[in-house]
C-alpha cells in the first residue's frame, strides 16, 4: 500500500504494509536511524518522534497511521546546518551519555517546548518522564532543558507551521475517517480488529507469531469519535479522544477533576498522546486508570453497530479482565457522564512503584457530598486493581451515608471493604499487600 | 593544578543528531538476521530438536547448533565453563540452544516460534544454601564456583574485647543492567575472508579471543571493531552476541546481524548477584570497631561470568572504608540454574555497602554516636591497613568526603516521615590482586594530527573524551589538533575491559606516558618552537617510526589464598553520599527527597562527566534501593521491570574531592562504580531515620516496607 506524509519537511512515499511498525519503516526503509528501538512495548521512549506537533512512539504506530500526517525526527532537527537550540543545549551542558536515549528524549523535549514556553523543573521532569534513561540521572538533561526554556520565553513566540502533505488519492481502506466506512469493513471478515491509540494492541501483536492473521483498523481519524459536547443526554466523550485531549480539556476540567487526577497518572506523556479513553474502557484491566473515575461518575458507554445504538452502565460493559460486553460488529462509540455531578471531594490516587510509567498495584477514586456539619450525604468508591474489575460496592458506600466524615467511620467501613474486595497476587504485589492498600487508601480522603 | 585542557564530550554532537551509529543502525545490503532460540526450562537433557517447520519457512537461510561450532563450544571471562549453544544439557531458562538465520528480522523470529525442543527434566536447584549441600551437581568440578577468606587480625579476641556486638543478615537480588540500548552486532566477511564484527561491547580483545577459539582460527583472522555503544554497566563485558554472529558469518559467508529485544536482553545478560549476607561488628563504647566477622553466599546461577571475582571483591571490601583489626570475611558463590549473574556496575560492593553501611548506622545508634562521627572515627587514612593489611599510603580523601556532607548532615531538620541517611565506600581501582594493564599508542598523521590509539571502550562513561583531554593535557596542545582511533582490534592495543573503574585511572596512565615518549620527540623536533607537525610527519617518516607508546599497570600484589593478604589495588576511590526521604507509612512508598554525593576521584579530569557519573550513579542506586527486581520468568520487560524515571529522581548536588594519586594520570582516579555503590545504603539508612524500621533486604519496594511498618 502507498502512504504519503512530511516527513522532516519533506513530502515523502512509501510503498508498504499498512501494518508495519513505524520505527521499522523509519529505520529499515527510509534508514533513519536516529530513531532509536530500546523495548518495543512503549515502555522506555527511545523511539518518540513527533507527529503533528505531539509526541508519540513509534514502536507502537502502524504505517498506516502516517498517512497525511506530518513527522518530526532528530534527523529533521538541524535546518540550515545548524542545531536545534536543545540539540546545543544537550551539548553544552553534558546531557548526553552513551546517547541512546537521546534521540527519543530530545523529540520528547522538542515536542513539549512548543506548547510549554514557561517550564519549571518539575514540567520538565514531567515531560521526559516517558523517556528512561540509565546513564545521567536525568540531572543534566532537566539543566540542558531548563536552560532552553528560559531563552525561548525571551524569544518571539513563533507559530508552529505545519506543512500538510497532499492527502494520497487511495482511501486506505484500514484508516476509515466515517462511519459507514467503518461498518463496510466490519462486514468484510472475521480477522477484523479495531484499535483507537494502539498502546495495548501494538505490543500484543509484536511477538510476531506466525499464525497472526489479525488485520487491526486503526479509529483514530474517525472525527465523531473524538469530540467531547454537551448536549441534555450529559457530556459525551467520543472513544477515540486521547488521554492528553481530555486532559486539556476545559469542560472535563471544571467537572470531572477525579478523572482529570486519573489520567495525570496515566502512562507518560507520549502515552497520554496515543492512548484514548475508548481504549482504556475496552482492554478492561483491573489496573486501566481511567476505570475507577468512569465507575464513580456513573459512566455510561455508547455501544454502535451498522444496525443499532444501545447504552450500558460502565460496570455492566467490563465483564471481566480483557473481556467487555461488546458483540460481534459493535464498537465503543463514546462515554456519557452526568452533566450535574456534584460533590465536595473529588479523589483519585494511584499506588504504584513509581511516579510515571507505572502499572497501578492499586487504586481508589471517590466522590464525596458532605454537608456543612461534615456529615456524609452521598459516597461513591470505586477501587482499581484489588478484583477481576473495578470494585464498587453499594454496602461500602451506603454504609458511609449520614455518618459524620472522620477516621473512626472509615475505620468501619473498612471492614466492609476487605470483604467486597478480591486481590490476587501478581508480579506486582500480593493479595494480602493490595487489601491492606485498599482499605488504607480510604484515609487518604481526611487531608 | 586543575586540568587545564577542558573538553566537552567529542561523542555528543553526533549523537544529539541521530547520526551516531550504534550497532543495530548498521544496514550492509544482503544481510541475514539472527535470532537465537533458547531454552524454556531451567534444567535438563536435550531429547530432540524439530527444526522441520522452521527450515522450511519462506525466507530462513540456516539454523545452527553446537554441531556447528567447528572450535572449542565453550566460552567464559575467567572460568571457561559456558558453552555459546548448548551441548545436550541446558543448564538456565534462556540459554542459548540454536541460531535461526533468516532474509529478514521477523522471518527469523516468526521461526524461531516454530522449533521445538523436547527435554527430559532434571531437578533444579535454584537456592545456593541447597547447592552447597550437593545433590544436584551443575558442573563436573561441584557447586562451588569460588571461596575465599580475608583474614586479619584474631578475630575472636575482637569480639572478647569488644563492649557492643551487632549480628544482622542482608538479602539482596538480581538486577538488571537495563542499558536503554539492547546488545547488537553485525559481522562480515572481507575480500579477504577475515571475519569483521562490530559490536556494542565494553571490550574488543577479548572478544576476538574467545571467538578465535569457538571457530578455531587464528588471532588475526578477526577483527573486532567497538560500535557506538548505548551503555554497558558490566553487561556487555561477558561476550552477549559476538559469538553468534561470527558463527553465523562463518557458515553463510554474509553479513550477519544479531540484536536483542528488550526481552531476550533480559533473558540472557548476566545479572547483578544475589547475596545473603550474615554480618557481625564488634566495637568499644567509644564507637572504634574492633572485629568485623561477614559470611557471604552468592548465587553465580548456572555458568561462572564473573562469579569468582565478586566473590573475592565482597570478601576484600567487607569492612567497608574503615579500619579494623580484626577481620573474618568468607564469602562462597555457588553454581545453581538461576540466571546467569556477573559483572554489574561495582562487582557485589554494592551488595556489600549495604551491609556494611547498615551496619555502622545500627553500631552508632547503639552506643549513641552520631552516624558520621563513627565513621569519621573508623575511618581509613594514610597510613591505616585494609582488611588485606596493605598500608595505604597516597590518595585517600575518605574523610574529606566525610567533611564534605557534614555541614547538611548537621543542617538535617528531621520531620514526620522525613528521615536522614549516610553511605559511605572505598573502592578498589582496577582488576583484584592481578595483572591488569592497559597502552596507547600515538601516531601522527599526514594531515598534522596527533592521533591516538586506544583500546579502551567507551560506553558512555565519557573515556574518548577523558582520553583525549590527558593527552593535549600532556602535550599542551588544543582538542582540534588530536583525533581518536578507538577500540579496534587491528588499529589499536589491548587497554583491558571497561569495568572495575580503571579506564580513566589505568588507560588514562597509559595515554599519559605515551603523550610524554611524543613529548620528549616533539620537543626535540621543535614543535613547542613553531614546527608544525605535517612537517615533523614527513621527518619522521623517513627516518623511520620511533613508537609513541604507554603501557601502565598498577601496583599490585597477588593475595595469599588462604588469607587475602597482599595488596589488591595500587589505590582506592573514595565516597560518602547522604540521602534524604520521606516516608508514606500507609502505602511503604519511599520519596527519595535530595543526595548530597562527595567523591574522592584522585584528580577531576572532566567534571561534566565525574557529575554525570554521580547522578546516573544516584539514579541506579535508587532503583536498587526501592525498585528494582529481577525475577526469572517474571519481569522480563520494561513493562514490569522497573527502573527510575525522571520523575523518581531527587534534587541532587555532587563535590568532589581531590587528594592526588601519584600512579594515576594528574592523579586521577576513577568515579564510575563508586558514583553508585553508597547510595542504597544511605537509602536504606534514611528510611530507618525516618520511621524506625531497618530494611535487611533490598529492594525495599512499597510492599516490604510496608510488612515492616
Amino acid at each position: 500500500m502507498k502512504i504519503s506524509f512530511v516527513l522532516n519537511g519533506k513530502t515523502t512515499e512509501i510503498n508498504t504494509e499498512p501494518w508495519t511498525r513505524v520505527i521499522d519503516i523509519l529505520r529499515e526503509q527510509i534508514h533513519l536511524t536516529g530513531t532509536k528501538e530500546g523495548c518495543g512495548s512503549g515502555d522506555c521512549g527511545a523511539c518518540t518522534i513527533v507527529v503533528d506537533g505531539e509526541s508519540k512512539l513509534a514502536c507502537l504506530m502502524y504505517a498506516m497511521q502516517l498517512e497525511g500526517r506530518n513527522i518530526e525526527t532528530i534527523e529533521g532537527l538541524k535546518k540550515d546546518g545548524v542545531m536545534h537550540p536543545i540539540q546545543e543545549a544537550f551539548v553544552d551542558y553534558g546531557a548526553v551519555q552513551c546517547g541512546f536515549c537521546i534521540p527519543g528524549m530530545i523529540m520528547a523535549v522538542y515536542a513539549f517546548l512548543q506548547k510549554n514556553h514557561r517550564a519549571s523543573r518539575k514540567k520538565i521532569k514531567e515531560a521526559i518522564s516517558g523517556n528512561l534513561c540509565r546513564c545521567t540521572g536525568y540531572e543534566k538533561i532537566v539543566d540542558a532543558v531548563e536552560a532552553v526554556a528560559k531563552n525561548m520565553e525571551k524569544r518571539k513566540k513563533k507559530p508552529l507551521s505545519l506543512k500538510m502533505p497532499q492527502k494520497h488519492s487511495g482511501i486506505n481502506p484500514f484508516l476509515p475517517e466515517r462511519l459507514d466506512e467503518l461498518w463496510r469493513l466490519i462486514d468484510g471478515g472475521s480477522d477484523i480488529s479495531v484499535y483507537a491509540g494502539g498502546t495495548d494492541l501494538l505490543v500484543k501483536l509484536r511477538e510476531n507469531s506466525p499464525s497472526k492473521k489479525i488485520k487491526p483498523i486503526c479509529l483514530e481519524r474517525m472525527k465523531e469519535l473524538k469530540t467531547v459536547y454537551e448536549s441534555e443526554e450529559g457530556i459525551f466523550i467520543g472513544a477515540c479522544s486521547t488521554h492528553s485531549e481530555l486532559l486539556h480539556n476545559p469542560k472535563i476540567q471544571r467537572r470531572f477533576p477525579v478523572l482529570i487526577k486519573a489520567l495525570k497518572s496515566l502512562g507518560s506523556p507520549s502515552i497520554r498522546n496515543m492512548g484514548t479513553i475508548g481504549g482504556n474502557i475496552c482492554t478492561a484491566s483491573p489496573a486501566g486508570d481511567t476505570l475507577p473515575p468512569l465507575y464513580v461518575l456513573d459512566a455510561k458507554v455508547e455501544i454502535r453497530s451498522k444496525a443499532h445504538r444501545r447504552l450500558m452502565p460502565i460496570r455492566e460493559f467490563i465483564l471481566g479482565p480483557g473481556r467487555t460486553a461488546l458483540e460481534k460488529g459493535e464498537i465503543l462509540y463514546g462515554v456519557w457522564l452526568d452533566r450535574d455531578i456534584n460533590f465536595n471531594i473529588h479523589h483519585f490516587e494511584k499506588i504504584g512503584q513509581r511516579e510515571a510509567l507505572t502499572i497501578s498495584i492499586a487504586s481508589l477514586a471517590a466522590l464525596l457530598k458532605l454537608s456543612e456539619d461534615g456529615t456524609v450525604e452521598e459516597a461513591r468508591f470505586a477501587w482499581g486493581s484489588v478484583g477481576p474489575t473495578v470494585v464498587r460496592s453499594k454496602e461500602v458506600e451506603d454504609g458511609i451515608i449520614g455518618r459524620p466524615f472522620n477516621r473512626e467511620t472509615l475505620r468501619d467501613i473498612v471492614s466492609v471493604v476487605h470483604g467486597v474486595i478480591s486481590p490476587i497476587d501478581d508480579i506486582r504485589s500480593s493479595a494480602v499487600y493490595r487489601k491492606k492498600l485498599a482499605g488504607n487508601l480510604l484515609f487518604r480522603l481526611l487531608k | 593544578m586543575p586540568i587545564k585542557r577542558y573538553m566537552d564530550r567529542i561523542d555528543a554532537i553526533e549523537k544529539v543528531l541521530g547520526q551516531a551509529k550504534y550497532a543495530g543502525d548498521i544496514h550492509i545490503e544482503g544481510m541475514l538476521y539472527g535470532v537465537i532460540v533458547r531454552s524454556s526450562i531451567p534444567h535438563g537433557w536435550i531429547k530432540n530438536i524439530d527444526f522441520d517447520k522452521a527450515l522450511t519457512y519462506k525466507g530462513v537461510i540456516k539454523i545452527l547448533t553446537q554441531k556447528d561450532i567447528p572450535g572449542e563450544n565453550v566460552y567464559g571471562i575467567i572460568k571457561k565453563d559456558q558453552p555459546l549453544l548448548a551441548k545436550e544439557r541446558v543448564r538456565y531458562i534462556g540459554e542459548p540452544v540454536a541460531i535461526v538465520l533468516g532474509e529478514d528480522e521477523s522471518i527469523a523470529r516468526r521461526a524461531s516460534h516454530l522449533i521445538r525442543i523436547e527435554y527430559e527434566k532434571m531437578d533444579v536447584v535454584s537456592d545456593p544454601l541447597q547447592s552447597m549441600n550437593g545433590g544436584v551437581k551443575l558442573h563436573d568440578d561441584g557447586n562451588l564456583l569460588s571461596h575465599r577468606k580475608v583474614i586479619k587480625g584474631d578475630i575472636d579476641r575482637g569480639f572478647r574485647e569488644s563492649d557492643v556486638i551487632v549480628e544482622r543478615t542482608y538479602r539482596t537480588t538480581w538486577l538488571d543492567h537495563a542499558y536503554i540500548e539492547p546488545e547488537a552486532g553485525l559481522g562480515y566477511m572481507d575480500e579477504k575472508g577475515r571475519l569483521i564484527i562490530t559490536s556494542s561491547t565494553q571490550n574488543v580483545h577479548y572478544k576476538r579471543n574467545e571467538i578465535s577459539r569457538l571457530l578455531a582460527i587464528p588471532e588475526e583472522r578477526i577483527r573486532i571493531i567497538q560500535a557506538t555503544t548505548g551503555g554497558g554497566f558490566g553487561g556487555k563485558l561477558d561476550m552477549t552476541v559476538e559469538g553468534y554472529v561470527a558463527l553465523s558469518v562463518y557458515h553463510t559467508k554474509r553479513p550477519v546481524l544479531i540484536r536483542f529485544t528488550r526481552e531476550e536482553s533480559f533473558l540472557s545478560n548476566t545479572k547483578r548477584h544475589p547475596l545473603l549476607i550474615h554480618y557481625k561488628t564488634g566495637a568499644k563504647k567509644d564507637g572504634t570497631i574492633q572485629a568485623v566477622k561477614v559470611d557471604v553466599t552468592g548465587d553465580t546461577g548456572a555458568y561462572a561470568s564473573y562469579g569468582s571475582t565478586v566473590c573475592l571483591r565482597v570478601a576484600v571490601h567487607a569492612t567497608g572504608p574503615y579500619e579494623v583489626p580484626n577481620v573474618y570475611a568468607e564469602s562462597r558463590m555457588l553454581y545453581t540454574n538461576n540466571p546467569v549473574s556477573g559483572a554489574m556496575r561495582g562487582f557485589g560492593v554494592p551488595q556489600i555497602a549495604f551491609a556494611h553501611e547498615s551496619q555502622m548506622d545500627i553500631m552508632a545508634k547503639e552506643l549513641n554516636i552520631d552516624p558520621l562521627e563513627i565513621r569519621i572515627k573508623n575511618a581509613l587514612k594514610r597510613g591505616s591497613k585494609t582488611a588485606t593489611s596493605q598500608e595505604l599510603g597516597t590518595s585517600v580523601g575518605f574523610i574529606e568526603t566525610l567533611k564534605a556532607i557534614e555541614p547538611f548532615w548537621k543542617g538535617r531538620k528531621k520531620s514526620g516521615t522525613r528521615g536522614f541517611g549516610l553511605g559511605s565506600m572505598f573502592y578498589g581501582m582496577g582488576n583484584t590482586g592481578i595483572s591488569n594493564p592497559s597502552s596507547a599508542r600515538i601516531t601522527l598523521t599526514e594531515e598534522g594530527k596527533i592521533a591516538l590509539h586506544t583500546g579502551a571502550c567507551d560506553i558512555g562513561q565519557g573515556s574518548d573524551t577523558v582520553l583525549l583531554q590527558i593527552l593535549c593535557e600532556t602535550l599542551d596542545v588544543d582538542g582540534k589538533d588530536v583525533l581518536l582511533v578507538r577500540a579496534d582490534t587491528d588499529l589499536t592495543g589491548d587497554a583491558g575491559s571497561t569495568s572495575a573503574s580503571r579506564q580513566t585511572y589505568i588507560s588514562g596512565k597509559a595515554v599519559q606516558l605515551a603523550a610524554l615518549n611524543l613529548r620528549a620527540y616533539l620537543e626535540k623536533e621543535g614543535f613547542y618552537r613553531g614546527r608544525g607537525i605535517s612537517e615533523i610527519y614527513r621527518s619522521y617518516r623517513d627516518r623511520g617510526f620511533p613508537p609513541f607508546e604507554g603501557y601502565f599497570d598498577p601496583p599490585t600484589e597477588a593475595l595469599d589464598m588462604d588469607t587475602a593478604k597482599g595488596k589488591p589495588y595500587a589505590t582506592y576511590a573514595y565516597a560518602t553520599h547522604m540521602a534524604e526521604v520521606e516516608v508514606d507509612r500507609i502505602t511503604g512508598y519511599v520519596k527519595v527527597l535530595r543526595v548530597y554525593a562527595a567523591h574522592d576521584v584522585g584528580k577531576a579530569i572532566n567534571i561534566k562527566n565525574i557529575k554525570g557519573q554521580v547522578y546516573g550513579g544516584i539514579a541506579m542506586g535508587i532503583g536498587f534501593a526501592l525498585m528494582e527486581e529481577f525475577i526469572p520468568g517474571k519481569t522480563e520487560s520494561l513493562d514490569n521491570y522497573y527502573i527510575p524515571t525522571s520523575m523518581d529522581m531527587p534534587a541532587m548536588e555532587a563535590f568532589i574531592v581531590e587528594d592526588e594519586e601519584p600512579t594515576g594520570p594528574f592523579g586521577a582516579k576513577g568515579v564510575g562504580e563508586p558514583a553508585l555503590i553508597p547510595q542504597a545504603a544511605a537509602i536504606a539508612n534514611a528510611i530507618t531515620d525516618a520511621v524506625g524500621v531497618r530494611p535487611y533486604e533490598l529492594p525495599c519496594d512499597l510492599e516490604r516496607l510496608k510488612k515492616l511498618l
